[in-house]
Order: structure tokens, then sequence, then C-alpha cells
């Protein structure tokens, strides 16, 4: 895969569902329509696609580890002396000087804030480097490709476990969503909140007698009821865009109080097979900075709400001959939120040694969907990892103040 | 063989960009065959009609030059036939961005001119689908945009009906390929990887035949391609380059024009091992290598398998039947060898007892969505920016897919709550704005102003006699609105023509629009 743009894009979400339309649907009418619903805002995950996979011995690393410095240039590498150097991150998961990439300086701050922490060498082992079968993977939590069709994705399946959820409550924050295609009902895709609206309104009216029945009807009349609900909220919303890059509507939709639950959004650009110090730089600059903006434009939901970034995979350790890097395997996820038992590095780290590598790329140590299910468990009470994702064994890193708190309490 | 009125809109809403009016007529007189053997067979190069509206269309250049100064003009569309060396000149330093790609975004503006304008319908339906097939970005980098026109114009269109050898090979070797899968900074001191995978993954074996896994009801031969074949591949291919003044070729001349070459210096010259064939092979080394592997690439049953599949959802829907699946396929690999292999192909598949048989009519994406209207209104039309951020609202960037495995081809993909908006606001859009530029109260031909004769005459040339009950029912609403007729009997004039516009971007809302 080529450079993905490095400007902000969100162009997909990545709900791939039959059954997603069909689990809102499911839902008791009341139930469906019950937002705007006043009192304590629930719990939201924001779920943040790096596309193109991330390079996170770009973001995050031991700078002053040999078999590092050995398989990089300087500029491939997060640097602990000099120009550009890293920023100092205590409570790495070695005794080694474990730095950010300068670009993330923002990131730096809200974890020395204890709001954001590191979760590294984590990803599905499952033997793909194509970034669409990896996309899949990450989305169906599967590590057999075979498998994939017509496997709900885990936010289907999340939708289904999650209580009270209304026709705002899973978004993707993008034109389309990465669905089944057949599909019978619509999935709620919103790229803009602000313009998410019938121009001319009496065409509600027209277009809900037009689409009384047929094949796209359900789609039709949940989409003119998704339109008036963000029509009305959106009116009364007063987030400051400014600076919100691909995060502005996120944050529309959560400060607009219409019970969003999980949304997806995208941020591109990672997949940096050559140029990447320039290209990297950028894109991690913009994304730190938008961030940063976001969490700061959500004041009033920073108790419910919790972000984690997912990528296709990491990158290979040795980089290329063109300033970049291949496709490899173990990835960094970045989590924020109040949940987040933050200012730490969480996941075992095994080190860069050739011996320990996975065919040259980094081993992966924490399943990626235990990390998952950990950041989401405590907005699902009652239910167990195997409800989420089948067959997969929870091993908490620790991430979350109540994983935290539940593993000290055992 | 005459056709039933439904039948010649389905062939005409599939292997077209939309009938125009009194399309549907024709084809039901003639049969199918001599309009397919038509489209199958068009001359080359644009018609008159395409070629003077291309002529005609402006597109804006906005950029900043590097002293600060802005400058906003719209200018003719002037790089379309333009050579390598023309078009490497704009690698510049001095030249703003919008400057280096402006030969893309001409392509951009062309291929909405070409879809809605040109009489080979067929050619430029297959151009869009092999154009998407074979992704790139025209932004990323600018060179991707700089050498679109060559990629566009001479290793597509020529060969969308042909043998996809050529094609495969013709791409592989086009600038903006090279450019957009970094192939041509690849050498042999550390391979870049992205066009080894993607070639195979994407273009010609399938994500089916990664690790051997295949799909349901899509099996793989059970040996596909591993990792390891990716790594090799990338070194067969060192050396496929641009030429950019410093590289040199087999005869050691360094020439700048931007054309593909050979470098045979950052050339692996190592033995190689892929899919089980140890390079160089007989057929030599250097770039032979390279076009050994493109050879088994094409040849390969997995391509097959994957390129015919996607090719027969493209045309017949998104749930082809099996058997129509297996004529695509067994039309591929008899004719691998064929210069007319991709025509034999989609004759298979159009001229097949089940091409018409999906139940489930497949949802236009929005660029189809949007040239069938233009087309469906008969109307005179002219390019205007405002086509582009339509389609970029609606999620669809022409050219500028962030991921190469092109824009995804399936109706759940447009019908999110999003998808379902954003082709209703821009139908509305389109009608109301200034890229129609006749008059369709004119068109409509009825001098008494009334709705009914309009209802009727529109609804009979965009959908024909598939009007549902529940969907007449609603115009009828719609034309009771203040904004359309409201209380009046009658209109004329402006407030026809606004009404009449009103009117056709409502039944470009229905469902029957919504599909093919």
């Amino acid at each position: 895969m080529s450079r993905l743009r490095s400007s902000t894009i969100s162009r997909r979400g990545f709900m791939r569902s039959a059954a997603f339309g069909a689990a809102i649907a499911s839902l008791p009418a009341g139930t469906r329509l019950a937002f705007g619903a006043s009192g304590a805002p629930g719990p939201t995950i924001v779920v943040l696609l790096l596309r193109g996979g991330q390079d996170g011995l770009l973001l995050l690393a031991p700078a002053d580890d040999s078999n590092y410095v050995a398989a990089r240039p300087s500029s491939l590498r997060v640097t602990n002396a000099g120009n550009g150097a890293g920023i100092a991150l205590a409570n790495g998961p070695t005794k080694q000087d474990w730095r950010l990439n300068p670009a993330a300086a923002p990131l730096a701050e809200l974890y020395t804030q204890g709001l954001l922490g590191f979760v590294t060498a984590t990803g599905l082992e499952a033997d793909t480097r194509s970034h669409f079968q990896a996309i899949d993977l990450i989305e169906t939590g599967l590590t057999d490709v075979a498998q994939v069709t017509g496997a709900p994705g885990w936010l289907t399946t999340y939708t289904g476990l999650a209580a009270n959820v209304s026709m705002l409550g899973v978004v993707a924050a993008a034109p389309q969503a990465e669905i089944d295609w057949q599909d019978s009902t619509a999935v709620v895709t919103i790229p803009d909140p602000a313009h998410y609206t019938l121009p001319l309104k009496s065409d509600d009216a027209f277009l809900r007698a037009a689409y009384a029945g047929g094949s796209l009807s359900a789609q039709a009349l949940q989409t003119l009821n998704v339109v008036k609900a963000v029509d009305t909220a959106v009116a009364a919303d007063t987030t400051k865009t400014a600076g919100l890059g691909a995060f502005a509507g996120v944050a529309q939709l959560i400060n607009m109080n219409v019970g969003l639950r999980m949304v997806t959004v995208e941020f591109g650009g990672w997949d940096t097979h050559n140029d990447e110090e320039n290209r990297f730089t950028t894109n991690l600059t913009n994304l730190s900075s938008q961030l940063a903006a976001f969490w700061n434009a959500i004041p009033n939901f920073h108790a419910t709400t919790t972000l984690m970034t997912l990528t296709d995979f990491g990158r290979r350790v040795q980089s290329n001959a063109n300033g970049g890097t291949d496709h490899g395997s173990g990835q960094v996820m970045t989590v924020l939120g109040n949940g987040v038992a933050g200012g730490r590095i969480y996941g075992d780290w095994v080190g860069l040694a050739a011996d320990v590598l996975d065919a040259g790329d980094v081993p992966i140590t924490t399943d990626i969907r235990s990390a998952m299910w950990e950041i989401v468990a405590p907005t699902l009470p009652g239910r167990k990892i195997g409800d989420l994702f089948p067959g997969v064994v929870s091993t908490p890193t620790g991430i979350m103040k109540s994983a935290a708190a539940a593993r000290a309490a055992n | 063989m005459a056709l039933t009125e439904s039948a010649a809109r389905a062939y005409l809403d599939r292997l077209s960009f939309g009938p125009l009016p009194g399309q549907v007529a024709q084809l039901m007189q003639t049969g199918i065959t001599p309009w397919l053997t038509q489209q199958l067979n068009p001359p080359a190069g644009d018609d008159a009609a395409t070629k003077a509206q291309l002529a005609a269309t402006m597109v804006p250049l906005e950029y900043t030059d590097a002293n600060g100064a802005a400058h906003n003009s719209t200018l003719p569309l002037q790089y379309l036939a333009a050579t390598s060396a023309e078009l490497f000149a704009l690698e510049d330093p001095s030249l703003a961005f919008a400057q280096k790609v402006r030969p893309g975004t001409e392509i951009r503006a062309a291929t909405w001119v070409r879809a809605a304008t040109a009489s080979a319908q067929l050619r430029e339906v297959m151009t869009r689908f092999w154009n998407n097939h074979f992704t790139v970005d025209y932004t990323t980098p600018g060179e991707v945009g700089m050498m679109l026109p060559l990629m566009d114009g001479q290793a597509i269109r020529p060969n969308v009906f042909g043998n996809f050898r050529t094609m495969l090979g013709a791409v592989a070797t086009s600038g903006s390929m090279l450019f957009y899968l970094d192939l041509c900074d690849s050498n042999k001191t550390d391979p870049n990887e992205n066009y080894a995978r993607e070639v195979m993954e994407l273009h010609t074996l399938g994500a089916i035949a990664y690790e051997g896994i295949g799909t349901p009801g899509q099996p793989s031969d059970g040996k596909g391609y591993t990792d390891q074949d990716v790594i090799q591949v990338a070194r067969v291919l060192t050396g496929w380059t641009v030429a950019n003044g410093h590289r040199k070729n087999a005869a050691g001349a360094a020439p700048d024009d931007g054309s593909f070459l050979f470098c045979p210096s950052i050339h692996d010259t190592g033995t190689k091992s892929v899919l089980g064939v140890t390079f160089p092979t007989a057929s030599g080394a250097g770039q032979p290598e390279g076009e050994t592997f493109l050879d088994m690439l094409a040849a390969h049953p997995s391509t097959a398998i994957f390129v015919s599949g996607k090719l027969t959802r493209w045309l017949a829907g998104d749930n082809p039947t099996a058997a129509l699946y297996a004529a695509a396929q067994a039309a591929w690999a008899a004719n691998v060898h064929s210069p007319t292999q991709i025509a034999q192909v989609i004759s298979a598949i159009v001229l097949h007892k089940d091409f018409l048989a999906s139940p489930v009519a497949k949802v236009k994406d929005p660029f189809r969505f949007l040239v069938s209207l233009i087309r469906g209104t008969g109307a005179a039309w002219s390019w205007t920016p405002q086509l582009q951020d339509l389609l970029d609202n609606a999620g669809y960037p022409l050219f500028a897919w962030a991921t190469p495995d092109g824009i995804p081809d399936r109706s759940g993909f447009w019908t999110g709550t999003d998808g379902m908006l954003t082709r209703w606001v821009a139908a509305n859009a389109l009608m109301t704005g200034t890229t129609i530029t006749s008059s369709l109260s004119e068109a409509t031909g009825d001098a008494s102003g009334k709705p009914a004769p309009a209802v009727a005459f529109w609804t009979g040339t965009l959908i024909g006699s598939g009007l549902s009950a529940t969907s007449e029912a609603a115009l009828q609403t719609l034309v009771a609105d203040s904004a359309l007729w409201g209380k009046n009997a009658a209109l004329s004039g402006a407030a026809l023509e606004t009404a009449i516009r009103r009117l056709i971007g409502g039944i470009a809302q229905l469902p029957e629009f919504q599909t093919i």
C-alpha cells in the first residue's frame, strides 16, 4: 500500500456487520429512540484506526537499545541525544531509556498527567502482512483469514452486548463503514454532524412517503430518523471545532450527549515505505495536536470517554533502502481517558535481539483482543471476554484503573 | 432479438453510465447483441461530441507561488495528450503542488466528461473499472497526478477490452504506478516491497491466494504466495524505475523524460525464487525477470478467479450465480493469450442467461449515480467544481482513494446513513446548481406548465414503466410543495424551470433510481 494521504482523512470506519444494523433494529423501539436522554452520560469508546500500519518503533522505543540503534538510521529512531531527541517517559516496561517521538509532545503531556498510556508489542498472532487482511482480522477479532467472510465484527457484537443502545449509539464518523454488503439496514455513518442535513426540509416527508416500502426502505427510514436526530442535537451544540481536524465530528457527537457508546474514526497516512522521517513526523504532529485538542474539547465527558488506537500492524525493525520501513508485526496501542492508569507503558517487552524477533518484526506479547477487552470491559458490566472475543483468554496488562484494581485485589 | 423494457434498461444501467432519453426504446428494438458488438469495438479516441465537450471544459487552478503570490485562474484542459517529457517537465521545484498535479486534475474532469458524453459507453464503464482496479492516488506523491494522463490514456484505455497481461505490463511501467507504490525508488541494497506485495494481492492473484487461503465459493489453487514470495519479488523487480536524468539504462544513457527505465546498476542480480520458480529463468536476467514474473501472474489460475470474479460483480451485481462466475472464469482462462481476452470475458458475462437474473439490484456508487442523472436528463451540461465536491462529500474521491485496494464495489458500502443522505442531497444539488445548462422545461415538451405532464414525462424518461405506486404517490406530495407547483395549477418561465428541476431531483431520490 502506498502513502495514505497525510492530511487528516476519515474515509472509512470499520464496523463490518451483516448483523450490526439488525442489532440496533432488534432493540425495543423505545430504547432505540431514547437519544438525547438527560442525566449522566453513558460510557463512550472512541476507536481510532490508524490506517496504514503505524511504525510503533518510531513512536515509542528504548532509545538506548543497541539492537534498535543498529537496525535503523537515527532519522528513523526515537533518539536520546542531540537535536530532535525523544521525550523521556517514566515507567517504561524495562529499565531502559524509553522515549516518545518529540512530534508527539502533546501526548507526552497527557502521559505525564496520568491520562494516557501505551500498550507495546501488541497485535494479533496472525501470519499476515497484508493491510487488508490485517484490518479484516482486527475488525472481526479473528486470527484466521479463512474465517472472516460472514463473521460479525466485534463492534457488532459489542452493540449486541451493551444495554440501552440508542439510535446514535454506535457510529462510524466517516462516509462509510466497512459492512457486509448483504446488510439489510443502514449503518449509522456521520462524517460531519454540522453538515448532516437535508437542505430542503420538505424532502423529509417526500422521502418517507417514497421509501414506505421496497428494498431500501429500512435504510432510508433509519437515515431520515438519524438525520432528524442529528439536526436537532447539532443545533444546540457549541463545540469549537477549530484545530480538531479528524476529531471534529467525534467531539461534536460526544458533546451532543445523544447516547454515543462506540464511535470509530480514522486517521491514515502511516504506510511509510519511504521518506518515513518527514511523513511520519508530519502525521504524528497533526495527530498529536488534534488528539490533545479533542480531549480539551470534551471537558464534560472526560469521566466517560476512553479512546484507543488500532493499526494494521507495526513495521519491520530493520529499515529499508528508501528511508522507510515495510510491513511488520507488533504494534503500539495508545489509550487515553480518565479511566486509564496512564503515565505507564504496558505490555511485556522482550527486546529486539535477532533471536527474539518474529521474522524481523517486533514479536507480539499481548493479544490485542485481550487489550481491547480490557479497555471496553468497564462499559460491559457482567460480561466476559468470551462474549466479545470467543475463545480468547484475558490477560490484563493493567492499563485500565479498574483492571489494575481488580488485579491488585486478586 | 427484441428486449423487454426492463431488460433493455438493465443492460444500459449496467453496461453504460445510464440510458440517454430514448435509448431504452432503441435497445428494445435492436436487442443486446448488435449493441454489445459495437460497444466492444469502438473507434480509438474520443468521438466528436466528447472532443467538443472536452475542448469546452474549464477547470480551476489555484495556487500560491514561491514568492507568496496567489494565483487563481480557470483554464482549459491541456495535458490530456501530453508526452511523458512534457508531463515530467512539471518536476520543477519552482512549481506549486497544484501545478505539479494539474495533469491529474484534468484527468479527473475528463473522466466525468467522457463518462457522461462518450458514445462508447462500455469503454468508459470498463475504464472506470480498470482505473479503480489499478488504483492510484493522484496526490501521493504529486508525480502520480503529474503522469496520470499516460496511465489513463496509454496503459488503461487502449487495453480495457484487450489482453490483461498487456495492461498489467503497461500499468507496471507507468509513471503513476511506479511512483504510487514506490517501485521507482527500490534498489538492490534493500528492495521496497510495496508494489511487490500489492501487484499480487490487489492486481492479480488476490488476497485469496495469500498463504493459499481462498474464500468460500472462491477457493485458491491451494498454493498461493507467501511473505517470502513478496520479498523475492521485490528483488526480481529492482531496476524497474523512472528516467529522471540520473539513472542509467543498459546503454549507459540517462534520459530525463519520466518514462519507464530499467536501470541495471540497481538490479539485484542474485538468484531468487518466486512461486516455486527460480530466477533468472531461461528467458534471461535483468528486466526479463520482471516480465517473466508478470507473465506468471497473468496466467495464474488465482488471477482468473480473482480478477474475473471482480469484473463479474462490477457488471452483473453483488451476487452473481455460480454459473456466471464460472463462465467468466472459463473465458478468462481460455483467452489468456488472446488480444481480445477481456472482451471475450465481458461477452461471456453479458450474454450469459444469468446476467440479468440477480435477485437484488445493485446500489449505484456516487459517481454512477450522478453521471446517470446527467445522462438521464439528456440536458446540455458543463463540468463544474460542484461535481467534484459532490463526489468527495459522498466518499468517492475520484483518483484519490487513499488505499491501493480501490473504491469498494458493493451495494452495502453505499447504503449506510451517510450514503443514502449524500445521494439524495447530491441529486437536488446537481439539478439546482449550474452544471446543467439547458432548459429542462423546454425538454419536457409540454406547453401547459401543469405538474401532471411533467411528472409523466420525467418519470417515463428516468425510470420507465417500473415506477411503483408508492413512488408515484410520493411525487404527488412533492409537486404540491410550495417550492414546486404548490397550489398553482400551472407555471411558466423561471418558476416552471425551477419546479421541473426540483421534480427531477426528487425523481432521482426515488428508490427506483438508486439501483442498477
